[in-house]
């Protein structure tokens, strides 16, 4: 279910905002209907709504209408820490390669460039 | 008994500069020492590397709460200037937490090399969760937010 990059994405995506971090956070505690999640928000009804389908589509939570009442659950906390474990090899990776490109164009400059073209 | 998750992702990054010598960064023990780090606050132990295939590899270190990981890997397959196929074990805190398979390709781009790392692997999610691994969440998920791609 988490064999696609697409999946990561939207978690980045779902991450990069701070009212979303802050739905986030609060369903850690347990479980909060709509409503409850919009009453501290500076922002309308439908604005959070929104909100909670971008974090619903990246799965990182879901929610349950019950009579007249949707509730939100977070998704399973191993599927958080997998998402986070694979964002963080990924964040590793990057800053890997930031160093080692770096190191390339500094090694070029001091002309240590010292073997052929072809590979 | 821990469930166990999988999960995979791609990396790629394009340098002006000829895939022998992207190469020889993942080839040269004392090259690849000068850009293959840890994580910030990561400080280094041990490290060991012996690149052939069968060659093993380690990355022992520590954070700075003392928490130790510990990065046991053994190389599978080397095409000299292309292709290098490894497979490690994530060790954090004594306790194995990922078991990856790692894909690094180079191909030729212009005049320079495109890199395409790909990691397949098998995470380990301990059950008992409690509130101060939940706080260890919503760290990450906060770093992760912070080092968005865009």
């Amino acid at each position: 279910m988490l064999d696609d990059q697409v999946a990561l994405d939207l978690v980045f995506h779902a991450l990069a905002d701070p009212t979303r971090r802050a739905i986030v956070e609060r369903l850690t505690r347990g479980p909060a209907s709509v409503g409850e999640l919009a009453a501290p928000m500076p922002m309308s009804l439908a604005a959070v709504m929104q909100h909670i389908r971008v974090l619903e589509e990246s799965r990182l939570l879901h929610t349950e209408k019950l009579g007249r009442v949707r509730t939100c659950t977070i998704a399973p906390e191993a599927l958080v820490r997998a998402e986070a474990w694979l964002g963080e090899r990924r964040i590793l990776w990057n800053r890997r390669l930031d160093r080692l490109g770096a190191l390339l164009d500094e090694d070029e400059k001091h002309g240590t460039e010292n073997e052929g073209t072809s590979s | 008994m821990t469930a166990a998750i999988h999960g995979s992702f791609t990396v790629e990054r394009v340098f002006d500069a000829s895939p022998s010598r992207v190469f020889r960064a993942f080839a040269d023990p004392v090259a690849k020492a000068r850009w293959f780090v840890g994580p910030a606050g990561w400080s280094e132990i041990e490290r060991s590397m012996d690149f052939r295939a069968g060659g093993r590899e380690i990355a022992h270190g520590r954070f700075s709460d003392g928490t130790e990981t510990r990065f046991e890997s053994r190389y599978h397959a080397i095409v000299d200037g292309e292709r290098l196929v490894y497979v490690y074990d994530m060790y954090v805190g004594g306790a194995l937490l990922s078991v990856s398979l790692a894909t690094i390709e180079l191909t030729r781009q212009g005049t320079g090399t495109l890199l395409r790392i790909t990691e397949q692997g098998v995470y380990f999610d301990a059950e008992d969760a409690n509130d101060q691994r939940r706080e260890g969440t919503l760290h990450l998920l906060e770093q992760i937010a912070t080092h968005l791609p865009d």
